[in-house]
């Protein structure tokens, strides 16, 4: 396709193309737009939150759109310190850590283990009335978890916001996860976004990380916790190796 | 004096007090000092409402009408920023001012500023006086104000102006300063700022709440503790930025939490490492052993408050009867964050008013100032009368030290639109009515009012209506075995009664007033708005004088009683023949007007209903804000005048109580002279407008009796009463410049 762009002469019309989370775009997407789409681009890219295997490395952003060196941003301002260290612990990149620059609000992120699906409900709802602010709950599945998740929490919380983003819906411009409520979504959702409060539940899906991609989506998961993130399994216990998975409670308290 | 390298002791052989050096008048308006920084120093600044000197220093040089620069990292792309401090803003210190290779003590009042190229400001300077901010270019211009929206606290506070400056005459160095008053504020003054901000954002519209925000901020500790008690909010007599009183036990559970908690939120104030379950602990461990609360009530709340925080549970509203300190802390601990605290107000809508408000407040305390939104701040008088009383607050030594801006004590009045806070003669803030508010204020001498509140109460369950029982001329049958005697007006029952009821019994239900407006003050719940419907049992007479309207029964016979008790409860004025008392504004009866020194505060409350039944009524236009109370006794008056044109708008409402007497008026108007004499009766109420007011004066004869009513059908035999006393209330909008 980029052959036959090339000989038909397209060139770029827009002055300037802004990419998002460019690491889990094809590389070809860049060359593709450097060269046809737009004179001028700017990619933000994480490689080391890349969701897909195949994902695309900073380097090869570069390469493909012939672009400067990456501007590496060293400063963490979206979670506390306590939240950032569970992050990190799932951390698998090349590149260090950002330098967090938040407070700490000493409220360490929590293992809870949950009886059923109404005990989790009855969790998130507590949350929400007394802490308030934007809470994100993120499934492994929504077809299993989160559209009965929804709906409970949703007769628990009357008064409030309580969303399900699904993918195959494209609710994602009716649904506004920053304002106060709840949103329900599952692991690819959440990517990009940020919640005052975050529930991880179902960790059995999620741990033991027996790739890197499995780390990096850890990373990227617990990342999206502004102030306060729980990790919630049960009613089946972890497995050892997911035990042995987890940073020690001086970092993530167990109830 | 002067050392060969310009230094010298500042402030030799003054100590204390002795170092407010300025009188008035002052510096000339127009006299500037002048700072050149860069704009993180300038942000940093306006967060903190105050320009700290820069490590190590404890004082700051700055041009007498130049720019000084100053030295400090502005980062990659630093900003120049000159500042403009107005002088007249600033408090009155000793200074150092340079002059001809010296450093010389200043007084405004002998040298002008601009005779010296420099100043040396002896400590923090206060952002409130920045008068101008300059920058070099338009990009600059751009870029400062594109940065400062990137902060929720910061606001630049005048309009960023683009120009050069002539440099400034650096030939000087840095004086040596020697111990003297320094103007040092301490960190706790953050705290104690950002618990006033918040507790004036928050403050419950309605008359009591707004005394007790007031009390809170003077030093009248008697007045706090009676307006607290009458919001059933004791706790307010130990206010948040006042330093707790410590090791005195007090007891009970809601004071101990209370005291425990401001310490707590106080100390935590500059940082938020401690999380919320570790600061219950420790307010429980200070009720506890600090100030006596029982150990078992203290672990009940613990228990509770960290199930709370650990989602356990939650919040539940009906918890504040029990423990409404216990309820706040828990509030402020599960969302500190003062925008995520408002929330609140959504998701709870209906928390009383004591917890809603003495909530703000501890999250005020615990947030700090300057990190608070620019939401939180209020307008720049508020924010500069609140600067300078925290300072006050905080630094004992700064207590007397004179701000030329900003003196006398807070005080609230009420408009028709909402409630006007002032300090001193200085409006700082303004709010909006608020359905409570506007309920409490209500009239409730308005039949269609109290129906309409009969609904309201028994919508809130509020315990406010009574039933009474009407018989007519009856013998009734008691078959029940209990007994019945009667005491003077007192039926009194023993054992259970049963009566056998004539047909034509009425149980009527009435509307308790003073428990209706009670309940707005202290109990839960949101209300709907109150009637706004025009007044239709206002009996109005005119009275054959253009502009003059006569209202009898404008008080009722219980409401003139409660009147006159509370006027005489207080301090009588005693300067002119007859006793006088002055309530808003005090009016100087020599220079014959009001100006705005004269400001005394708020009218009492029931100062303040008959003021809103005259608007209510429509029977004055503005809402009136001064009442003066005449005493007349026996054969005392009041010879002819027109009350002071230019201090009073039009529609003046005088109330008669106690006596009937007559007032006569006349015309001076150009149609030939008339003379009126009108009875004013008691608990009439009298309103002169417009030719009433402007071209009639009005007087009451000194004389000893006053003429009897006339029975009916005898009307020609008329005999005379003796006069005793008759109170007056004069009721009137003052135009003044604020």
């Amino acid at each position: 396709m980029l052959d036959h762009l090339q000989q038909a002469w397209v060139v770029p019309d827009s002055s300037h193309l802004v990419v998002d989370e460019g690491q889990d775009l094809p590389k070809g997407f860049f060359a593709y737009v450097s060269h046809h789409v737009a004179r001028a681009l700017t990619v933000f890219a994480d490689d080391d939150q890349a969701l897909s295997r195949q994902r695309t490395t900073l380097e090869q952003i570069k390469r493909a759109a012939n672009l400067d060196d990456p501007i590496i941003l060293k400063r963490n301002h979206r979670n506390t310190p306590e939240v950032a260290a569970v992050a990190e612990h799932f951390h698998s990149g090349r590149l260090p850590a950002a330098e967090v620059t938040r407070g700490s609000n000493g409220e360490l992120p929590r293992l809870i283990r949950s009886r059923n699906i109404d005990y989790t409900a009855a969790l998130v709802s507590n949350w929400r009335q007394t802490r308030g602010g934007a809470i994100g709950v993120v499934v492994y599945s929504n077809q299993q978890t989160g559209v009965e998740l929804h709906r409970k929490l949703k007769e628990r919380l009357p008064e409030s916001r309580v969303d399900i983003y699904q993918h195959d819906e494209k609710n994602e411009d009716s649904t506004n996860v920053l304002a106060d409520g709840v949103t329900v979504l599952n692991k690819k959702s959440v990517k990009g976004q940020e919640f005052d409060a975050l529930f991880i539940l179902e960790l059995r899906r999620f741990i033991p990380c027996t790739n890197d991609s499995e780390r990096r989506a850890m990373y990227m998961m617990c990342s999206r916790a502004r102030d306060n993130l729980f990790l919630v399994y049960g009613p089946e216990n972890l497995s050892d190796r997911a035990w042995q998975a987890l940073p020690g409670p001086e970092i993530l308290e167990r109830q | 004096m002067t050392n060969s390298g310009g230094q010298q002791d500042l402030f030799s052989g003054k100590s204390g007090r002795g170092n407010v050096s300025w009188s008035d008048p002052g510096p000339a308006e127009g006299c500037w000092l002048g700072l050149n920084t860069n704009q993180r120093r300038l942000f940093s600044a306006l967060q903190d409402g105050w320009l700290r000197p820069p490590p190590p220093n404890s004082g700051m040089l700055l041009g007498a009408g130049t720019y000084v620069p100053e030295h400090c990292d502005g980062g990659k792309q630093p900003i120049s920023v000159r500042l403009k401090f107005d002088v007249r803003k600033l408090p009155r210190l000793d200074v150092l001012a340079f002059r001809d290779k010296g450093w010389v003590r200043w007084d405004p009042n002998e040298v002008e500023l601009t005779d010296f190229s420099a100043l040396y400001w002896p400590g923090t300077l206060p952002m409130f006086a920045v008068s101008a901010l300059e920058v070099a270019t338009d990009e600059e211009q751009a870029r400062l104000t594109g940065l400062a929206r990137q902060f929720s606290n910061v606001e630049i506070p005048v309009p960023i102006t683009v120009g050069t400056a002539a440099p400034a005459d650096l030939s000087f160095s840095m004086p040596k300063a020697e111990a003297g008053m320094e103007l040092a504020v301490p960190n706790d003054s953050d705290a104690i700022r950002g618990s006033m901000s918040m507790a004036i954002w928050a403050v419950p519209r309605i008359d009591p709440w707004l005394d007790v925000l007031v009390a809170s901020l003077s030093s009248d500790r008697a007045r706090l503790a009676k307006s607290a008690a009458k919001v059933e909010a004791d706790w307010w007599r130990a206010p948040p930025w006042v330093t707790p009183s410590a090791d005195r036990p007090v007891g009970n559970l809601q004071d101990g939490l209370w005291r425990a908690a401001v310490e707590v939120f106080r100390e935590c104030s500059d940082k938020n490492s401690t999380g919320p379950e570790e600061l219950a602990e420790k307010i429980a461990g200070g009720a506890r052993s600090r100030y006596g609360s029982s150990e078992v009530e203290v672990a009940k709340w613990q228990g509770k408050t960290k199930g709370i925080l650990r989602a356990e549970t939650t919040i539940q509203l009906d918890d504040w009867r029990d423990c409404p300190v216990g309820m706040t802390i828990q509030l402020v601990l599960a969302r500190p964050e003062p925008t995520n605290f408002k929330t609140w107000i959504q998701d709870m809508p209906n928390l009383p008013p004591k917890v809603w408000w003495s909530a703000a407040a501890l999250c005020g305390l615990k947030h700090g100032y300057k990190k608070l939104a620019i939401g939180f701040r209020g307008q720049a008088a508020l924010q500069e009368a609140l600067s300078v009383h925290a300072l006050r607050l905080s630094n004992a030594a700064l207590r007397e030290l004179h701000w030329p801006n900003l003196s006398g004590d807070p005080s609230w009045c009420r408009e028709a639109s909402g409630f006007t806070i002032f300090w001193g003669d200085k409006k700082i803030d303004q709010k909006p009515n608020g359905s409570r508010g506007q309920w409490y204020a209500a009239d409730f001498g308005n039949e269609d009012v109290r129906r309409q509140a009969k609904t309201v109460a028994k919508h809130m369950k509020w315990p406010c209506l009574h039933k009474d029982l009407k018989l007519p001329s009856s013998h009734l049958h008691n078959s029940g075995p209990g007994t019945m005697s009667v005491q003077g007006r007192e039926l009194n029952i023993r054992g259970d009664v049963e009566l056998r009821l004539p047909s034509s019994f009425i149980i009527k239900e009435t509307l308790d007033v003073n428990d209706f407006r009670h309940h707005l003050v202290v109990a839960a719940g949101r209300l709907p708005p109150p009637p706004t419907a025009p007044v239709a049992d206002t009996v109005v007479q005119q009275v054959g004088i253009p502009g003059l309207t006569y209202v009898p029964d404008f008080l009722s016979e219980a409401e003139e009683k409660n009147i006159v008790a509370e006027i005489d409860q207080n301090d009588w004025i005693n300067d002119l023949k007859r006793r006088v008392q002055h309530y808003g504004w005090r009016y100087d009866y020599k220079a014959r007007k009001v100006n705005a020194t004269l400001r005394l505060g708020q009218m009492p409350e029931w100062a303040q209903t008959i003021a809103q039944r005259l608007v209510q009524r429509d029977l004055v236009y503005e809402l009136p804000d001064q009442v003066i109370v005449n005493e007349y006794i026996r054969d005392q008056g009041i010879s002819k005048h027109v009350d002071a044109k230019s201090s009073f708008a039009d529609g003046i409402a005088m109330i008669s109580l106690l006596e009937s007497w007559e007032m006569v008026f006349r015309n001076q108007g150009g149609r030939g002279k008339r003379k009126e004499i009108l009875r004013l009766e008691r608990r009439s109420a009298t309103i002169m407008a417009k030719e009433a007011r402007y071209q009639w004066s009005h007087e009451i004869p000194k004389r000893k009796t006053e003429p009897a009513v006339s029975s009916p059908g005898n009307e020609k035999k008329r005999g005379r009463v003796k006069r005793e006393r008759r109170l007056s209330l004069t009721f009137r909008k003052v135009l003044s410049e604020r």
